[in-house]
């Protein structure tokens, strides 16, 4: 066995094997969890922040911890069973104490019924990398003091000053304890190198700051541990790889210190430590960007690190491309070739887009260049963003509220408002009026709760680490939850909105216009789920005029509905200090909320998959991915903030030899320089589909892409695999 | 201007440079053994019946008995128009050139790195005035225009479209006279100097070789067309195109026999062959279409 089978083999047990940890310093996650229960039930009568500081410093100082030869990434038991969860519950209490309990129960009934989804959120921010690397843990600390320092004379009037200051100089504190741990058993491993490399980086890191290429991997694997599992705030990018690693990269090489091999292994296993989490929605991390002067920042190590997650064919870390017209071909084409040959665990977001849209909304220039990409394809301001996005509407749902008149047809709730009998709607724009009435009112509704709710996220989960990283956050010693980051945006999503135009196309030019049924006989068909009415349904489903072919009624629809959202929201200030964006985002609820979307008049049938992000309804792109391309640069990606993405599947014959790389090429930078937002791919062959359908076991490496995320084929449902093969079969 | 199309393929990436709009002409004057287009041979309009997409539901009055049907009356379009899910379909359509180039016109936008609209078939020449109408409409919409030929027909119609196409991607099918009468149902005399003249005066040429395994395959074949290219200075590129036996559904739809074609695409030893033996013996870039 090589080397780098010895140690994915060792990683492959890290996150997953119940047995890893056996023997192990530190006490087991059963006793871990029973004594931070016991700790928080003498000691919830302190502020939140303190209680939950104490926590994770008990939780970093006894969980148990394995170093190995065969790893260069210490393993953390919280990893990834976060051991604070289910401990204070302070979310569930704190909803009780702000809302009646009829307010929440068509809370309740909406997210059961999938017509909305409003949660508090704290998967959708990035810590500012840049103070990660240059402080290390100790620097970040000595930060605190110094700002707690000058903070100190307000601390009589401002006790909650003090908590806070208290709260991230405590849980830093113990990331250094943690490290005093890990160097412990450092010293305890073979002198082989990989022990003695690890012991040195772990010294050097807790005595300052990454010095090389390991040590800064090092320290981004080690802060993302702790905040996402111990600290309980995820974070939803690893970073802009390639520009922070560059110095460090550089700076090896030309000594001597590593050479370009070691320094490929070192990317080699931090890349595969996501890899063996087996994370569902995976881990990103993203190239690319610009400098001041426009330039690419795409460099050598880019290259390095595509080159080694092709030659392992992994799907997670997920990877972004940050794209702009001066982004090297070469590099772009690498990854487009990538994604033709199967390993398309990777999303294209746009410069341009993105550096029109946020200095739309007095971003400066800089901060929308050096943009983090994060979570699917969403971006922000870098350094010091806390964005959420605690509200989604399914905007197919919205239809079955306007056919019966507010009444969620499959509970039989009032969970939305009057707008009339069908037989009141005596044209289109009636309908589509009500359409809008009812689209509003479930957006207003759950923006008025997340107002409320959002208020108190910092005391439902104070973010001790991501705010140690944020000046802002240390200067005005408010956590980054609070209004302490410097923006503090809310994300609006709209999932199905394709369903939803497909389904109001089907309203205008059936019952309108043809008159071949009324609303009332088609709302009595929807019910029925299409039962006896299958020609019908097939009509339907096959008519043409559909979302995303590039055609004037559908794409009008669905091009004002959003924009009417976007434009009623984009910009209203949420409670934290910042504003509400709109989203084009479906994530995995248009699969997810399938079996609880009723029948829609574009012939979907109750249980089919709803549209997903911005792109056409599941096998409704009859005119190819031009078309729909066009179609989805209709949107001005400058009222979505949140993001604009759209999936396009390609048959391999369309993509192969060099002309169909450059078509991908020139397909996508045609969206990019047209201020489009996000693009992902899907190389489908119908008949390897189906191949690995009958045998699922050769086509164990078989991945598809989700929505910002890739599966494995034989991990999704026969429901799912059916609905690729459906679309892939119209390619 | 009127014509009669089948239909149009969009995001089409290997039917000249870049991504093309590819619309299909109705008509042609070759009857290739081989063609993976058969719906495209006769200009009228005919019925298609895919099997495996019938309901069965009898929408369409089971018109798709009636096949081969030519020209279908107003009446038997509406039946056809009945079919839900469009397993029974009409294959031909009458549009207009500037319907053509208004279509070209909205994927404009993905046309800038050479891309542009392929007019092909069928055969271009069979409609020659509607071709060159739309060739010349695109041209002042400032798209690329590429010309997919046989090469059958006066040389007038094809000088004509010359100062509006960028490339003309030009069928070579045989070498020997009565091979390619036998296979296509013409002479291959007057394609030659067709090709010869569109050389002479200065026309960007891509000879397309479709190279079926049995039919014409032949190393005298693959040796004269890396002759031809040597020969003839506008010869840009050759591009080898291996038999596909994907038009079966099609034949099949039409109520045709497909009897005699292979089932199975060629292995890559064979692709590999024709790459090989066309490149060894002319120094332009001989590619897999």
């Amino acid at each position: 066995m090589s080397q780098w089978e010895i140690d994915r083999e060792y990683l492959e047990h890290k996150f997953t094997d119940p047995e890893f940890y056996h023997g192990s310093p530190g006490m087991p996650l059963p006793e871990l969890k029973t004594r931070l229960a016991e700790h928080f039930e003498k000691n919830n009568h302190l502020p939140h922040a303190l209680i939950k500081a104490q926590l994770v410093a008990f939780t970093l100082e006894n969980m148990q911890i394995k170093l190995s030869n065969c790893d260069f990434f210490p393993a953390l038991a919280a990893c990834p069973k976060k051991p604070l969860g289910g401990i204070t519950n302070w979310g569930e209490k704190l909803l009780k104490r702000i809302f009646t309990p009829e307010e929440l129960a068509v809370h309740a009934d909406c997210m059961a019924n999938c017509t909305t989804r409003t949660v508090n959120d704290y998967d959708h921010s990035v810590p500012d990398w840049d103070a990660v690397l240059e402080l290390g843990f100790s620097g970040l600390l000595e930060r605190v003091y110094r700002y707690e320092k000058d903070k100190m004379p307000e601390f009589a009037e401002h006790p909650e000053y003090q908590h806070f200051y208290e709260a991230v100089k405590t849980a830093y504190l113990a990331a250094l304890h943690l490290l005093d741990r890990l160097i412990c058993e450092a010293e305890k491993l073979p002198s082989l190198p990989k022990g003695k490399l690890l012991h040195e980086a772990l010294t050097n890191l807790r005595n300052g700051k990454a010095g090389t290429f390991y040590e800064a991997l090092l320290q981004i694997w080690l802060y993302f541990q702790i905040s996402e599992y111990v600290d309980f705030i995820q974070t939803r990018s690893l970073g802009n790889l390639d520009r922070i690693l560059y110095p460090y990269y550089r700076e090896d090489i030309d000594s001597g210190r590593f050479t370009q091999e070691d320094i490929r292994y070192f990317i080699r296993c931090f890349m595969y430590q996501a890899t063996a989490m087996h994370y569902k929605v995976g881990h990103p991390f993203y190239f690319g960007g610009s400098n001041a002067d426009g330039s690419s920042t795409i460099n050598e190590l880019s290259f390095l690190i595509l080159d080694e997650y092709d030659k392992m064919g992994i799907f997670d870390p997920k990877l972004h491309i940050k794209v702009s017209p001066h982004t090297p071909e070469k590099f772009i084409c690498k990854a487009l070739d990538m994604i033709r040959r199967g390993n398309n665990s990777i999303a294209f977001v746009g410069e341009p887009c993105i550096i029109r849209t946020m200095q739309k909304y007095g971003y400066s220039l800089r901060e929308a260049q050096t943009a983090d990409v994060k979570g699917c394809y969403e971006y922000c301001a870098p350094n010091g963003t806390v964005e959420t996005a605690p509200v989604t509407v399914n905007a197919a749902k919205i239809i079955g509220l306007v056919m019966h008149n507010g009444v969620e047809v499959l509970s039989g709730k009032k969970i939305g408002i009057a707008t009339g009998e069908l037989a009141s709607f005596k044209n289109f724009k009636q309908f589509y009026r009500a359409f809008l009435r009812q689209l509003f009112y479930q957006f207003d509704r759950s923006v008025e709760f997340i107002m409320r709710a959002e208020k108190y996220l910092d005391e439902i989960n104070p973010g001790l680490f991501i705010s140690g990283t944020f000046e802002s956050s240390l200067r005005q010693a408010v956590d980054g939850y609070a209004k302490g980051a410097k923006y503090n945006n809310s994300n609006l999503w709209i999932c199905g909105a394709a369903t939803a135009a497909d389904s109001l196309t089907v309203i205008k030019r059936y019952v309108f216009e043809r008159k071949e049924f009324s609303l009332t006989e088609l709302a009595d068909i929807l019910d029925r789920d299409f039962e006896g009415h299958e020609l019908l349904r097939q009509k339907l489903l096959h008519d043409p005029e559909k979302y995303g072919n590039n055609l004037e009624l559908p794409d009008r629809i669905a091009l004002h509905f959003t924009g009417a959202v976007a434009r009623r929201f984009n910009g209203k200030p949420n409670s934290r200090g910042g504003f509400f964006t709109t989203s084009l985002h479906a994530s995995n609820r248009f699969s997810e909320w399938a079996d609880k979307v009723e029948a829609t008049p574009d012939g979907r049938k109750r249980g089919d998959e709803l549209s997903k992000n911005m792109t056409a309804s599941q096998g409704c792109a009859f005119n190819g991915a031009t078309a729909l391309v066009a179609s989805v640069l209709k949107f001005d990606s400058s009222l979505f903030m949140g993001d604009l993405p759209v999936d396009i599947m390609l048959h391999p014959s369309e993509v192969k030899g060099e002309n169909g790389l450059k078509a991908m090429h020139t397909l996508l930078m045609t969206f990019i320089k047209n201020y489009g937002h996000a693009m992902q791919f899907n190389v489908m062959d119908t008949e390897v589909l189906k191949k690995a359908q009958l045998e699922p076991e050769k086509y164990r490496h078989l991945q598809v892409r989700i929505c910002g995320w890739n599966m494995l084929w034989n991990s999704i449902s026969r429901k799912e695999q059916d609905a690729y093969i459906r679309q892939a079969e119209r390619l | 201007m009127n014509g009669v199309i089948l239909d149009y393929e969009h995001f089409a990436t290997h039917d000249g440079p870049g991504i093309r709009l590819v619309v299909f002409l109705k008509g042609c004057p070759l009857r290739c053994k081989w063609c993976h287009t058969p719906e495209s041979q006769r200009q009228e309009t005919e019925l298609l019946y895919f099997r495996e997409h019938c309901l069965g539901c009898g929408s369409c009055n089971s018109i798709f008995r009636q096949r081969p049907l030519i020209s279908p009356s107003r009446e038997q379009f509406k039946q056809i128009a009945n079919c839900p899910v469009h397993a029974v379909s009409a294959a031909g359509k009458i549009v207009t050139a500037a319907e053509i180039a208004a279509v070209a016109e909205k994927e404009k936008i993905f046309f800038d790195e050479g891309g542009g609209l392929t007019i092909s078939g069928g055969e271009p020449l069979f409609q020659a005035e509607f071709t060159l109408e739309i060739a010349r409409l695109v041209n002042e919409k400032n798209i690329s225009c590429c010309i997919e030929t046989c090469g059958f027909g006066s040389y007038d119609k094809l000088k004509k479209l010359l100062p509006y196409t960028d490339i003309f991607l030009f069928d070579y099918k045989a070498t020997d006279a009565g091979l390619h009468r036998e296979l296509t149902g013409q002479d291959n005399k007057l394609i030659l100097e067709n090709l010869r003249k569109l050389d002479a005066d200065g026309a960007k040429i891509i000879l397309r070789c479709p190279l079926i395994g049995g039919m014409n395959d032949q190393l005298s074949h693959l040796h004269a067309i890396a002759e031809l290219a040597e020969e003839l200075p506008h010869i840009e590129a050759v591009h080898v195109e291996p038999y596909h036996p994907m038009a079966r559904g099609k034949y099949l739809a039409l109520g045709l026999s497909f009897d005699g074609l292979p089932e199975t695409f060629p292995d890559a030893d064979t692709v590999n062959h024709y790459i090989r033996t066309i490149s060894a013996n002319t120094s332009k870039p001989v590619l897999l279409a």
